[in-house]
């Protein structure tokens, strides 16, 4: 029996490694449906089911720090089972409870909403709760500009007001940064102005002094990249690279704000069974954020297995294999 | 190839002549020279990696540059760990990987500072990518062992095992600290990114290797060319996944 689990091991072992391998190379959406198609279920059943058998027949693994590495392992794979589409599935059908995977909400700002939209079913859940989009607030690092000249050579400089950039003869001065250029009439004058509406056109003014002195003006956007002037060896490019983007909410039940939190990338909202994310934005505008919500079923049990894995791994190869030399 | 006219790329070399001066007094029997020499090169990395540090104001483990300049300063302490708990007198086979590992930094990889994305911002990319980058070190040092075994008379494999029990705890955890990571900032704590397929394989081979090193431990130039093909498998993950389009995916920034 033990030989018949030992080489039954290996062989899973060198199986799952193939398996993995081909998991990389096809992709990850081809890999996840892959990995969660009929017969893997039936692969993840029987490596459950070997692991425990292991640990009943082979005496040795039998040891706290072994078993708990062994015992990690069977959490995360139930665990992850029970997180997966196909038992959402199984559970919506038995017990009528209705909890989507993985869905998606797109709120703008000062506006609530509990419809969550799922992709992999094409339907919509009602949150028994009202999330409120308090603010959305993108993050940047500091912007700059960089300007080409021809022949390919490039410099930087960074976008404030007053910086300055000489380069190929010619002087650039930053002289105005916009957040929302507009252009409005005065004195039948075409007049620059940022505007306190709702938009996002972020934009700034440069005043170039060619190599012969004479000085133009040039407005560059970061929603349009490569200005350049007739005539001229320059070509400009704005960024303000993402440093976050963070929504603003409140939960709201009956009338009532029950918690408010920031949810950025790295910082869900934890909140009646789901995790909230950051998932996407208005990047054009900055006027509405998409938040995505995932089920956390089965989430505790692959965490438990993560730290009995951990643990042992550690206790037995440092703290016994290590310490015998 | 493209040489580094920076102090950065000064510092990278200067350690990589010290780690050079530190091979050739090896052999001369100069082995506290040979040492203070090793001393010297991890001293001038470990400036390169402040250095880039500080100039690009976070940890410097985000892209191939700072992993093989971590890696290369990483030579040193794991030659005096090995040393202090292996008993292993070789330094010769730590320096070359030194050396190795510090040519990618020095003439391959661009040094041009990249912004942090949101995803990077988190307290978990140091320890993922630390223990990653120390096992990765260790299990190379642990293929080379393996290497001595299947091409020479002495006895290395059991040295090379305890380099991996040293190393496969980290392996672990930082596999598992990824995992938390990606469902911190992408909401799945496996995404079948072929990164993670990849890192999963490495460490199913480990795992393989300890299951048939149980059964055969007499097998020992089989559990060598099992090192081997971790260490193949560490270059792929390290590597090929990112530097091959074959594998675009949700790491694709490293």
């Amino acid at each position: 029996m033990k030989k018949l689990i030992y080489y039954l091991t290996l062989s899973l072992l060198l199986l799952l490694t193939g398996l993995s391998i081909y998991g990389a190379f096809v992709g990850a959406e081809r890999a996840r449906r892959f990995f969660n198609s009929l017969p893997m279920v039936v692969f993840w059943i029987f490596a459950a089911i070997l692991i425990i058998a292991s640990l009943v027949f082979v005496k040795r693994l039998r040891k706290p720090s072994v078993l708990l590495m062994h015992l990690g392992a069977v959490l995360v794979i139930l665990g992850s089972m029970s997180a997966s589409e196909k038992a959402h599935e199984i559970r919506r059908r038995l017990f009528n409870r209705q909890k989507p995977v993985d869905s998606l909400m797109l709120l703008y700002e000062g506006q609530s909403g509990n419809e969550l939209y799922e992709r992999s079913t094409n339907s919509t859940f009602q949150l028994p709760f009202d999330i409120h989009l308090d603010d959305f607030i993108v993050q940047t690092y500091a912007p700059y500009l960089i300007v080409e000249l021809a022949g390919g050579r490039m410099a930087k400089m960074p976008a404030e007001i007053g910086a300055d950039l000489a380069v190929g003869g010619n002087t650039i001065r930053v002289v105005n940064v916009f957040e929302n250029f507009r252009i409005r009439l005065e004195n039948g004058q075409s007049e620059p102005f940022d505007s306190e509406e709702s938009g996002y056109n972020p934009a700034v003014e440069l005043a170039v002094t060619r190599p012969d002195g004479s000085v133009y003006r040039q407005f560059v956007f970061e929603l349009l990249h490569g200005h350049d002037m007739p005539n001229d060896n320059l070509r400009f490019s704005y960024y303000r690279p993402v440093k976050d983007y963070i929504s603003r909410v409140d939960i709201v039940r009956d009338g009532t704000v029950i918690k408010s939190a920031a949810i950025e990338v790295n910082h869900p909202l934890h909140f009646g069974g789901f995790h909230f994310y950051q998932y996407s934005y208005d990047d054009k505008q900055h006027q509405y954020t998409i938040l995505r919500a995932v089920s956390d079923d089965g989430l505790n049990a692959v965490y438990a297995g993560y730290g009995l894995l951990c643990f042992g791994v550690f206790w037995y190869f440092w703290f016994i294999r290590l310490r015998r030399g | 190839m493209a040489v580094k006219y920076t102090i950065q790329g000064l510092l990278i070399y200067e350690a990589m002549g010290f780690y050079v001066l530190a091979l050739l007094l090896g052999p001369l029997k100069y082995r506290r020279l040979s040492l203070g020499a090793y001393g010297l090169g991890f001293a001038a990395a470990a400036a390169a990696l402040v250095y880039r540090g500080m100039a690009v104001a976070h940890f410097p483990l985000q892209n191939l540059f700072e992993i093989f300049l971590f890696l290369g300063a990483l030579a040193f302490p794991v030659t005096l760990l090995s040393m202090k708990f292996l008993n292993s007198k070789d330094i010769v086979s730590d320096i070359v990987l030194g050396i190795i590992l510090l040519i990618p930094a020095g003439f391959i990889f661009s040094a041009e500072p990249q912004y942090l994305p949101p995803a990077l911002q988190s307290i978990l990319f140091v320890p993922h990518v630390l223990v990653y980058v120390l096992a990765y070190v260790i299990l190379t040092k642990a293929a080379l062992l393996g290497g001595r075994q299947l091409f020479s008379r002495g006895d290395y494999e059991h040295s090379a095992y305890q380099l991996v029990c040293l190393a496969f705890p980290l392996l672990t955890l930082g596999l598992i600290l990824g995992s938390i990571w990606g469902k911190l900032a992408w909401g799945d704590y496996w995404n079948w990114d072929p990164k993670e397929m990849w890192s999963l394989a490495t460490w199913l081979v480990y795992v393989g290797y300890f299951h048939f090193r149980a059964h055969f431990s007499g097998h020992k130039r089989t559990c060598s060319v099992w090192l081997a093909a971790g260490f193949v498998f560490i270059v792929i993950t390290l590597l090929w996944v990112n530097l091959s389009r074959i594998f675009a995916g949700l790491h694709s920034y490293t």
